[in-house]
């Protein structure tokens, strides 16, 4: 399996990584071999195994609607590199191009 | 001749927020509006280790959307994950459901240009909803979680609407259905109900489907209406000059009316689904259905059918008086109270609906019950009060808070009748006007209006109108 340098600057775009050289290289072949790995998965027969949504045995269970407590909002913020506004504040996220 | 050479196929993916209290896979209130990041904890944040456990009641009102829309609900349904990355989704996967959703195969019948048209379901199933993205000063996003982990159903229709018109009716009746069945409060501006389309175009009477494009963003059911006629324009024109459709994504521009393109480039459209490790296959047996049938109450348009049967109201009037389960219950308590069912459509949606219009007032904490309103009809029917002096009444009940006969007495307002103080009020005005009298006997019957009019003055407008023209048919030798 050859990753072509278009499929791999579509996967560098959408992890927002930017890779050159050696690195580049070095990733293109160990991405290569896990999608080597995931052909030989693809060829095992499950023609004949029950499709499983569930690896477990366990009994459904649910909870009854009532609410219980939240966390403190500043122990919540404490897990951003940047707030604003009670808010965690992160890079713009929407990229258009006008029709 | 144009028009008719393309048809359009809409698809809607509607999103409904459930009413419950806590969220669907914690314990975190699902209430809108609160301070943002206040309403969080570990679950909905998506921090390691936190397991989700699932809402029995949020499963029960995707249950009861279900029964409502005669889908068949599936006795075992599992939860998957969709995996994407956005800022708003902490823990980079949305808990959903894929090829095994709850309720499937469903229809809602919907009324446009006096035609019954079946939108069949193709789909409803949970999922939790994301935060919410704020375009902050300078660039920047802001994030607020409280909304993550609130339940949502995603109910998907067929291909079945062809016309920006109809989706809009489908989108009003999907609303009085979920507000009917108390799960969803259908606010589009706090985002309660949200809604994509698909929407593609074909030669008329062609079996195949064209490609289709999708629009998000839509703040409004008239945004999905205007949003369809925009894209249906722009395809067909594509189209006519020769070009050829692409799998988009547009976001709809409510200020500007337009469609805004999304980079194609910049979305992964591989969500990797896979069963929920985190929850077991969510298991719905006959008691469980059985229970939530029990709950379902009169569907709205099976409502207004009986409405028009039953009360013999115009489709019209059905229509307005069963938009709101609340109205309809309010109409019913009136007429079980009076009768009058044709006369209790007229107070109620005059009336009332009239005074529903003010801001912050709602037909369940109306101040005027319907007991009491059907005390204030009576008295109209039977002549003790006048039509317009039955308006004036009402409106001191509402500020007031006291009852019909009460206020009839205070104001002064009983409808004069009959008895000697309407006969002496028809008396003096004829005495009053002898050269009237003497016009009107001579021909001039035009003046009959005149003299009800001066014996209304007379009795300071308490005076039944069609009692005052009998006795002046008989004063004045008719
Ligand atoms: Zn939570």
């Amino acid at each position: 399996m050859q990753l072509s340098d278009e499929e791999l600057g579509h996967l560098e775009r959408l992890a927002r990584l930017k890779l050159d050289g050696e690195s580049r290289e070095k990733l293109r072949g160990q991405l290569e071999r896990i999608i080597e790995f995931v052909k030989q998965l693809q060829a095992v027969d499950t023609g004949r195994v029950t499709p499983g949504a569930d690896t477990g045995t366990h009994e459904a269970f649910y909870r009854e609607d009532g609410t219980g407590a939240c966390l403190e909002r500043s122990e919540v913020l404490g897990q951003a590199p940047e707030t604003k506004s009670g808010m965690f504040s992160v890079p713009p996220v929407i990229e258009t191009d006008d029709t | 001749m144009r028009e008719a050479e393309y048809e359009p196929v809409i698809g809607l993916e509607v999103h409904a927020q459930l009413l419950t209290r806590s969220k669907i896979y914690c314990d975190c209130p699902a209430t809108f509006g609160a301070e943002p990041n206040t309403q969080v904890c570990p679950v909905c944040l998506g921090l390691p280790g936190a397991l989700p456990v699932l809402n029995r009641e949020a499963v029960s009102m995707a249950l009861l959307m279900g029964l409502a829309t005669k889908c068949t609900i599936s006795p075992v349904s599992v939860f998957a994950r969709k995996n994407y990355f956005y800022p708003d989704c902490p823990k980079n996967y949305q808990i959903s459901m894929y090829d095994r959703p709850l309720c499937a195969n469903g229809y809602i019948d919907i009324e446009t240009d006096g035609e019954t048209r079946r939108i069949r379901i193709e789909r409803i199933h949970l999922e939790d909803d994301a935060g919410k993205l704020i375009h902050g000063e300078g660039g920047v996003s802001l994030v607020d979680f409280n909304r993550c982990g609130v339940p949502l159903i995603e109910i998907v229709t067929e291909p079945d609407i062809h016309s920006p018109a109809e989706a809009y009716v489908f989108l009003t009746n999907l609303r009085r259905l979920v507000r009917y069945l108390g799960i969803c409060d259908g606010n589009m501006e706090e985002g309660s109900i949200r809604c994509d389309v698909n929407v593609s175009i074909r030669p008329v009477g062609s079996g195949t489907l064209g490609t289709r494009t999708e629009i998000k963003n839509l703040n409004s059911f008239k945004a999905v209406e205007a949003g369809i006629g925009t894209e249906l324009e722009r395809q067909e024109r594509v189209l006519r000059s020769g070009g050829r459709i692409h799998q988009v994504t547009n976001l709809w521009d409510a200020s500007k009316k337009r469609l805004i393109m999304m980079r194609t480039k910049e979305e992964a459209h591989d969500y990797r689904y896979f069963s929920e490790p985190d929850l077991p296959p969510l298991v719905v047996d006959r008691s469980w259905i059985d229970g939530v049938r029990e709950r379902l109450p009169e569907l709205p348009g099976e409502r207004e059918r009986r409405f028009i049967d039953q009360y013999h109201l115009s489709a019209y009037d059905a229509g307005v008086l069963c938009a709101e389960r609340g109205v309809a219950d309010y109409y019913e308590g009136v007429v079980s109270d009076v009768g009058e069912p044709k006369a209790a459509s007229n107070w109620v949606m005059r009336e009332v609906l009239e005074e529903l219009k003010n801001p912050g007032s709602s037909i369940g904490e109306f101040p005027v019950k319907p007991e009491a309103l059907a005390v204030l009809i009576r008295l109209v029917m039977d002549g003790m009060v006048s039509g317009t002096a039955g308006r004036e009444v009402f409106k001191e009940m509402l500020r007031s808070g006291e009852g019909a006969p009460t206020v009839v007495e205070r104001l002064g307002l009983r409808q004069v009748s009959e008895g000697d103080e309407l006969e002496a009020a028809i008396d003096r005005v004829l005495d009053e006007n002898p050269k009237e009298v003497e016009r009107y006997r001579t021909g001039t019957t035009k003046l009959f209006a005149f003299f009800v009019g001066q014996v209304m003055k007379e009795t300071g407008g308490k005076a039944n109108p069609r009692v005052v023209s009998e006795i002046l048919k008989v004063k004045l030798g008719d």
